[in-house]
């Protein structure tokens, strides 16, 4: 009896299952394995501490983010204008749209570099992955799109063997998670974990779980199983980000290379892993930057169907909704235009992007704690005490983590 | 008429020019005939004021309180225009995500009321104030703007009670209309809402509304009341009205309502009618000028200086639809306040004071005074402008008798 009621559960939770774990697993984007990588070769096993850390901030976003999804049935940016008016949505959306244009470029750039790493003609390859995108979110139904965005997932595990092929040290590699390293407090190891937090929680990834929520209709009483859900995709995601910081760490760390960015990071290891932990790192990589791809510009479109109330859901047939894929398609189409052009100046783009989410942040996470405390939108799924004071202090961390961020990067120009 | 993106945060004075604070929002009745009952007003200490609408009146600066007004409490039938309609999702029968409302349409006469919701972008832009310069650009690049409009007709007052806006008909789906037919659509839906909100009125209420409303209206009413229902409002309301909307009905209609009029208001009624073997046709003039409500007022006004050149005397302007139906009316004073690029339809009165070929002219003396007005247009049975008949001819006309 219990044995069966314990499948039914299970049953239940893998139907609920896909948005938070896509929306999680899509935080490690191509703009988010280079950072980890750069951060593996550069402090090695010692970062590993900030994981678990990052984890449980990253679970507590989502699931506050799918919560509101759940109980209102309603996108971020629709409850925004709903509530906050025409103006305050178009000032959110302007910020939303080019900080996502960043970091779509970011991710193209990514794609770039693994098509490099093969010994493949970029602009091709490009072409070709943009053609394979559009596909995939236009002609597929929300069942399949799913199915593909957590097939792609399986790509992650190339960074599992990547990192079991560098021989890392385990025991060490284990022990960091829980054990402060005495490097903690040099600024390099600040600034370096703040990257890792920020390329992690974005502002994207929040908005997207909630309208990815959305359309899959999830009803209030699977609450339970999404928060569970949001949690494990967090852990999910930063499963992976562990491999990717050992792959580089027991390497290039352990060899003392230096590394001058994390594009290289493939290259740079094959020497002490191996051809085959190298290919199966840019294949990560190029994985990685395709989900970043579909999904951000996904965003860019479900925040401006939610905005200003265009048909905009992955639901509906590619005729009903024209404007959400020609706003797909467009957005792509000019960062590849952009990133394939020799003189763009793509590293200060990066860094403006980072600024940019950096600044959305906050403003996010304000909308996300004032609507998840409503009671009129919220009814009795409003936060508890307890959870509240949590929640308000991991923003607030994050939030100075992430303006920590931009103006050290700032500086540091 | 008026968007709610035009209303909200306008200024409110007292009658003796004090400020007291800004419009914030709209209350209304969420049925049929969505009229507004309440203005919610923030004083500059931000505390909302709840004034019942009859108070409150529109001027060149914004919004004025009459002296007597009262303060009074939202009542649980009353509905918020700002968090109940504004910026709220329509969702068609299945519950899929449609659109959003961009603004909300207000007709401010004979009544505040809502008359629908405007989807269009242009919508957006009016809230950050940048409708014009959108519309201008629009313009001259030769791209239609939209500012697509659902009535309130098509909006399931039910299911706005509950939160949501639903459109009633699954098959039409969006119905939406331009601003050019706007005015057109208005006019209209005014007889549905009429007839809709006399249903539940006392007869001497109802009685009071007719009086009110013009020839048009009056007619369609009693052409679909039963004759002993007819009879008994006619004799409430003043005999000289009572006339006029015999006048217009066929003859045998109006042979069996006037048996169920009340004794003495028969006497008088049958008196008048007896006049009214002198109707007004041979003072007709057809000194007027007709134009498209979408017009600017800068092309009604270039059209004035063309076509009235050789006028004697001109004091109206008209607008028609294509079918040369009479929808809305302008003084020349308010067309030279406005800004040349006003359209019309936003600013003509749609509540029309109209004569027919069979007014007497006696009738047609007492309503140009009761109303004020100088030009009574004179319609046929469909509403199509036939000609005008000024005070002073009629005056004239009258006197020389």
């Amino acid at each position: 009896m219990n044995k069966k009621s314990f499948f039914t559960k299970l049953f239940i939770f893998l139907g609920v299952l896909g948005p938070s774990v896509i929306t999680t697993m899509a935080g490690n984007d191509g703009a988010g394995v280079i950072t980890y990588s750069f951060a593996g070769a550069q402090l090695g096993y010692a970062v590993l501490f900030t994981l678990p850390i990052l984890t449980i901030l990253y679970g507590v976003t989502q699931e506050m983010g799918s919560r509101i999804a759940i109980v209102t049935g309603k996108g971020l940016g629709d409850v925004i204008r709903e509530r906050y008016g025409v103006r305050i949505a178009i000032f959110v959306f302007a910020i939303i749209i080019i900080a996502n244009f960043g970091t779509l470029i970011t991710d193209v750039a990514a794609l770039k570099t693994g098509a490099q790493m093969l010994h493949l003609a970029p602009v091709p390859f490009i072409i070709i992955t943009i053609v394979f995108c559009f596909w995939i979110v236009t002609f597929t139904k929300y069942e399949k799109s799913q199915k593909v965005f957590l097939t792609g997932m399986i790509f992650y595990l190339a960074y599992v063997f990547s990192a079991i092929k560098g021989s890392p040290h385990w025991g060490q590699a284990l022990t960091s998670l829980v054990v402060p390293a005495k490097e903690m407090f040099s600024k390099n190891y600040l600034i370096t974990s703040i990257a890792v937090l920020g390329t992690t929680i974005t502002p994207w990834g929040q908005f997207f779980v909630q309208s990815y929520m959305k359309d899959k209709n999830v009803s209030v009483t699977r609450l339970g199983y999404a928060k569970l859900e949001a949690y494990l995709g967090a852990f999910l995601s930063n499963f992976f980000t562990f491999f990717i910081i050992v792959a580089t760490a027991a390497t290039l760390f352990v060899h003392h290379i230096p590394m001058v960015s994390g594009e290289t990071a493939a290259l740079a290891i094959e020497p002490f892993a191996g051809n085959f932990a190298s290919l199966l790192f840019s294949l990560g990589l190029i994985n990685a930057a395709i989900i970043g791809i579909i999904i951000v510009s996904l965003t860019s479109a479900y925040a401006f169907s939610e905005f200003f109330g265009f048909t905009g859901s992955l639901d509906e047939p590619y005729k009903k909704g024209k404007p959400f894929y020609i706003n797909f398609l467009s957005n792509i189409i000019i960062a590849a235009l952009l990133v394939i052009t020799p003189w763009f100046p793509l590293f200060t783009v990066v860094i403006y992007t980072q600024a940019l989410n950096g600044i959305l942040l906050p403003i996010f996470f304000y909308f996300i704690l004032k609507i998840i405390n409503n009671k009129e939108i919220m009814g009795k799924y409003v936060n508890g005490r307890l959870y509240n004071i949590f929640s308000v202090v991991s923003t607030v961390a994050i939030t100075v983590a992430a303006l920590a961020a931009i103006a050290v990067s700032l500086i540091q120009r | 008429m008026l968007y709610f993106s035009e209303l909200y945060k306008e200024k409110v004075f007292t009658q003796d020019k004090q400020y007291v604070g800004k419009v914030d929002d709209l209350l209304f009745l969420a049925n049929e005939t969505p009229l507004i009952t309440k203005f919610v007003v923030k004083t500059s200490s931000g505390r909302l004021l709840y004034v019942p609408r009859q108070f409150v009146k529109k001027n060149g600066i914004g919004f004025i309180l009459r002296s007597d007004y009262e303060e009074k409490e939202k009542k649980e039938a009353e509905y918020s225009v700002l968090y109940q309609l504004q910026d709220q999702q329509i969702v068609d029968i299945d519950g899929a995500k449609v659109i959003r409302v961009n603004d909300v349409v207000i007709h401010d006469a004979p009544d505040f009321a809502i008359s629908g919701i405007d989807i269009g972008f242009l919508g957006i832009f009016r809230w950050i104030g940048l409708a014009k310069p959108f519309s201008w650009l629009a313009h001259t690049l030769k791209i239609h703007t939209t500012s697509d409009f659902i009535p309130w007709s098509e909006i399931d007052p039910q299911e706005v009670a509950k939160n949501r806006i639903v459109l009633k008909s699954e098959q039409e789906k969006l119905k939406k209309l331009h601003p050019e037919d706007l005015a057109e659509h208005l006019e209209h839906a005014n007889i549905q809402n009429v007839l809709r909100s006399l249903k539940v009125m006392d007869e001497e209420m109802s009685a009071r509304v007719i009086a009110d409303l013009n020839v048009d209206y009056q007619r369609e009413i009693f052409r679909r009341f039963s004759p002993q229902h007819a009879g008994e409002i006619l004799s409430l309301i003043e005999a000289d009205e009572a006339v006029d909307v015999l006048l217009s009905l066929e003859n045998e209609r109006r042979e069996e309502i006037v048996k169920f009029i009340e004794k003495d208001k028969k006497k008088a009624i049958l008196h008048l009618l007896h006049l009214a073997k002198t109707p007004i046709g041979h003072l007709m003039s057809t000194e007027y000028v007709t134009v498209s409500s979408n017009m600017t007022v800068k092309e009604v006004l270039e059209r004035i200086k063309k076509e009235s050149a050789d006028f004697s005397e001109l004091e109206y302007v008209y607008a028609i639809n294509k079918d040369e139906q009479i929808v809305g009316v302008e003084t020349l004073h308010e067309l030279l306040l406005q800004k040349p690029d006003t359209p019309f339809y936003r600013i003509m009165n749609q509540n029309l004071i109209l004569g027919r070929l069979t007014t007497p002219k006696e009738i047609a003396l007492r309503r140009m005074i009761k109303y004020s007005i100088y030009c009574l247009p004179i319609v046929d049975e469909n509403r199509k402008l036939l000609g005008v008949v000024s005070l002073q001819n009629v005056a004239e006309d009258l006197v020389g008798e």
